[in-house]
């Protein structure tokens, strides 16, 4: 535990009082410190961020998945993962099936 | 040493033919390569350590059976680094396609136009699919079921004018 802390900044926020009571007992509930809980909450939307940038990146074509995964911080099955559930498609528009088959039948010419 | 054609197959691909059920009749009909940026891709996986997804189970064991081969190509042209994402499991993919002058797997857009340009055969798991029912291979409705489990991956316009080939229709 006291190695986790050494890689990490304090930051000092205020918070409105309804705000701070509520932080209390839901920190109480989880069983966590109240510093705990902020952590988790500012690390969940940090990576949400990450997630929203990337998939912005990905669906405006100017990354690949690969690319997209790495800017996302998570890897490239997670991120053809949250594609799906969040019914984004793949770039497959731009692909001409009739020369994807072309392209099988050359390949498998004898 | 089997005179099958060899084909590089790329992440979403091979994640793909696996979901489809798709991989045994796939390395039937070619020789499979997988550079060590898709091998990492592929097997890369920090969810938690209670499951591991099945394609990944499948894949190690392809590889041990020597049905899947690792390797990387040699050089990669200064045209590919421009258009292509770098140290990507395309780039790779695509850069090894040009050198052994083989067919490269893709399930995503991106590449293909590069693909088009410097022509280098280039296909997608539903374009496979298209093809494996040209040859009798696949029904009609083998494809339609297969289609339903990545439906959400595809866009409604490519997958309509797949549909339109194959005369089918998902509901």
């Amino acid at each position: 535990m006291k190695k986790d802390f050494e890689n990490m900044k304090v930051k000092t926020l205020r918070l409105k009082d309804s705000v701070s009571n509520i932080i209390y007992y839901v920190a109480k509930e989880k069983n966590v410190t109240e510093s705990e809980y902020i952590r988790s909450l500012i690390e969940k939307d940090v990576k949400e961020f990450k997630i929203n940038k990337a998939i912005d990146a990905y669906t405006k074509r100017e990354v690949n998945i690969s690319k997209a995964a790495e800017i996302a911080d998570i890897s490239y099955r997670e991120f053809m993962v949250i594609l799906e559930e969040r019914f984004i498609p793949l770039n497959l528009d731009s692909f001409s099936i009739k020369y994807g088959v072309d392209s099988i039948k050359k390949s498998l010419k004898k | 040493m089997n005179t099958k054609a060899i084909a590089i197959i790329d992440t979403s691909f091979y994640i793909h033919l696996v979901k489809m059920g798709l991989i045994d009749i796939f390395i039937n009909l070619y020789n499979v390569i997988v550079c060590n940026k898709v091998k990492s891709e592929i097997t890369y996986f920090k969810y938690n350590n209670m499951y591991v997804p099945l394609d990944i189970e499948i894949f190690d064991k392809l590889v041990k059976d020597k049905r899947i081969t690792i390797k990387n190509p040699k050089k990669i042209s200064k045209k590919l680094k421009s258009e292509i994402s770098k140290d990507s499991g395309e780039l790779y993919s695509i850069a090894l396609a040009q050198e052994l002058d083989c067919i490269v797997f893709i399930d995503n857009g991106r590449p293909f136009e590069y693909c088009k340009k410097y022509d280098v055969k280039c296909a997608n798991s539903i374009e496979l699919m298209v093809y494996l029912n040209s040859k009798k291979l696949l029904t009609k409705e083998e494809i339609t079921n297969k289609l339903r489990i990545i439906q959400n991956s595809i866009p409604i316009k490519y997958l309509e004018d797949c549909l339109n080939i194959l005369n089918v229709v998902i509901l």
